[in-house]
This record gives structure tokens, sequence and C-alpha cells, in this order.
């Protein structure tokens, strides 16, 4: 493929998917200037990967992985980028989107339950929450369907507890 | 909170934040800022410096011939060896980045070679003094250069004594930066593959 469609390509799929990296953007920064950052760092580790991307696997289950690894491993809290700087370049909070009051509250108390989660439990129950089946869960984080059942138990249960406790 | 009821919600919430825009055809040719982007940028700056010992050896070699100085064969083969390291370094940093698999693969694959890393580090420079220190007894012994007869002269166990002391102090000097640049970080990835179990 000549370098130029490879550019067309990769940005038309990017776009297409979009929503996982704002997901984990969401679930693994802190404030809006760290979820520039972050999106910004995930576009660029999917850029370098996805030369080499054979599509053994469908592009979303592979953005995933790459999106939860950087987020997980690769990214530092430093300078910020003059790219991703201004009004433009925000992503909106929850309380941004248009949601009536109760919706808006439920929401929020899910995101606030789900960060205090360790990093592979946020993980777990954005690929839940996204529907993803057990055999996907396992491709992405390649835990074993069984243990992926028994942890999702625990998660469901200790996000009822932290939402209790409220 | 049932997490199941929250699933229509969820999926509302987060088509909505796509509506952003962001150019990414700009993004993609900017530099990693992640910490092992920068560590691959420093590894692949050291090998170019090598190209310029190889020409001013030549320059020697050209202008004395092989009758040079022990200490420059000696110097080349440091820098050889540091320069072959480098290259290591960088490509085992450049293999790190590369997505393998799932994020356990990943994390796995991480965590090995960043502690192949580190070991091969402290073991080729333990080597490498090793090397200093028995070239430097072979001029002494043979007296290849005057500038050794100082260093000569000094009673021979107490020489070793330097040598080891020396050895121990870098070897453990070196360990311990290690634990401090990458500990941290290769912490945090054993507790996630540990979270994952």
């Amino acid at each position: 493929m000549k370098h130029l469609d490879l550019h067309t390509t990769f940005i038309s799929l990017v776009k297409e998917h979009e929503r996982i990296i704002f997901k984990v953007c969401y679930l693994y920064a802190d404030n809006d200037a760290d979820r520039q950052d972050l999106y910004q760092e995930i576009v660029i580790q999917v850029w370098k990967g996805y030369q080499k991307f054979r599509g053994d696997s469908k592009f979303s289950t592979w953005l995933y992985q790459v999106a939860i690894n950087t987020a997980m491993t690769g990214f530092r809290k430093e300078k910020r980028s003059p790219l991703t700087r201004g009004p433009d370049g925000k992503v909106p909070d929850v309380a941004d989107v248009n949601f009536g009051e109760q919706e808006t509250e439920q929401l929020e108390q899910l995101y606030s339950a789900i960060n205090q989660l360790n990093d592979i439990e946020k993980a777990l129950v954005m690929l839940y929450l996204d529907g993803k089946s057990y055999e996907e869960m396992e491709n992405i984080m390649g835990i074993t369907n069984g243990a992926l059942r028994v942890k999702m138990t625990r998660i469901k249960e200790k996000l009822r507890q932290l939402t209790k406790s409220k | 909170m049932e997490l199941d009821q929250f699933k229509e919600l969820w999926a509302k919430s987060t088509t909505q934040t796509s509506a952003v825009n962001y150019n990414i055809a700009e993004m993609i040719y900017h530099d990693s800022k992640s910490p092992l982007a920068a560590l691959e940028k420093k590894f692949k700056a050291s090998l170019y410096i090598f190209p310029f010992v190889v020409v001013l050896f030549a320059g020697g070699f050209i202008s004395s011939g092989v009758h040079q100085r022990p200490t420059r064969y000696l110097l080349f083969t440091i820098l050889f060896i540091e320069f072959l390291f480098s290259l290591f370094n960088y490509l085992t940093i450049k293999k790190i980045q590369q997505p393998a698999g799932s994020i356990k693969e990943n994390l796995i694959k991480r965590v090995f070679l960043l502690e192949k890393r580190n070991s091969t580090q402290l073991y080729v420079h333990l080597l490498l003094y090793i090397l200093m220190a028995v070239l430097l007894e072979v001029c002494v012994h043979f007296k290849f250069d005057a500038d050794y007869a100082g260093w000569g002269a000094i009673n021979p166990v107490l020489r070793i004594v330097v040598y080891v002391v020396f050895l121990t102090a870098q070897f453990l000097v070196k360990r311990r930066s290690q634990k401090k640049q990458y500990g941290q970080y290769i912490d945090k990835l054993n507790s996630l593959v540990a979270q994952m179990e």
C-alpha cells in the first residue's frame, strides 16, 4: 500500500474507532490536560504499530490493546503538547454531554466508582460495558476466560459496595 | 448499582464524546513523549558518536602506523564495546515499544526485556572494567608505556585491592542507579501483571 493510502486509511480508521481512545483517556487520565496528552500519545503509538499491523485481529481489538497498553505503561505526565492546547482540542466532561440530571448523576457515580478500581479492573469494566464477549476480552487482555469471569464477578461486587457506601 | 444497568448509558456517553476534532494527520508526525521514547532517542544519539571515534582512530593510525600506544587500542576496544552495547540498548527499547499481542503478553515482554537490559548493562560494564585492569597490568608488566611506570611502582597487592574496590563500587553504584531509574517502572509493570493473575 502506498504511504498516502496508508495514511488516509489510518486516519479514517482512527476516526471511526475514536470513541475507544476517548474512553481509555477518560479512565486513565485525571484531567482534561492529561487526557489530551494521552490521546496524542495513543495516536502516535497506534500509527507506529499500524504500519506493521497485519490484520490478524479486528482493528478495534488491536486498538483496545495499544490504547490500554499505552495508558498503563507508557504515559507520563510531562510537558504539554501545543497540538492539543486550546478550546478546540478539549475532551468534554461527562457533565458537558446533554444528559438529564438523573443520568448525569448516575454516570458521575459510575465514573467515580470506576476511578477507585485498579488499572486492570478499569480496563475490564470498560470492555464489559462496551459489550465485549469474554472471548474478545481474553484476546485483548490475555487473561483466561475462567479468570475473567471470576474477576468480573468480584468487580461487580466491588462496584456495588463502592456505590452503596456513597 | 448493577453494572449491567449502565451499558446503555455508557454507550450513549462515549459515543457523544467522539464529536471532538483532533488533527490526527498532524499528531502522528510528532515524537512520542513516553519515557521509553526518550531513552530510544538517547541511545540512537550515542550510536552516531562511534563513526567519529573510528575516524579519529584511523587518523592516528595513518600518522603513527601500527606502533601506536597500547592505550589507544584499549580505548578503541572499550568504545567499540560501548557502541555495541548502545546498539543493543537501542534495539531492545525499540522492541519493548512494539505491541506484542495481548496486554498481559506486552507487560511480561516489557518486564523481561527491561530486566535483561539492566543485567546485561551491569555485566558488560563490569567486564569492560576488568578488561581495562587486565590490559593495564599487561602494559605495566611488559613496560609498553612509560606513563604507567608510576602505577607499576606500587605494590601489586595494593594495586589488586584498588581494582577490587573500584570494580565493586562501580557495580554497586550502577545497580543502585538502575534501581532508581527503572526500579519503580518495573515494579509498576510487575504489579500490573500480578493484578491479572
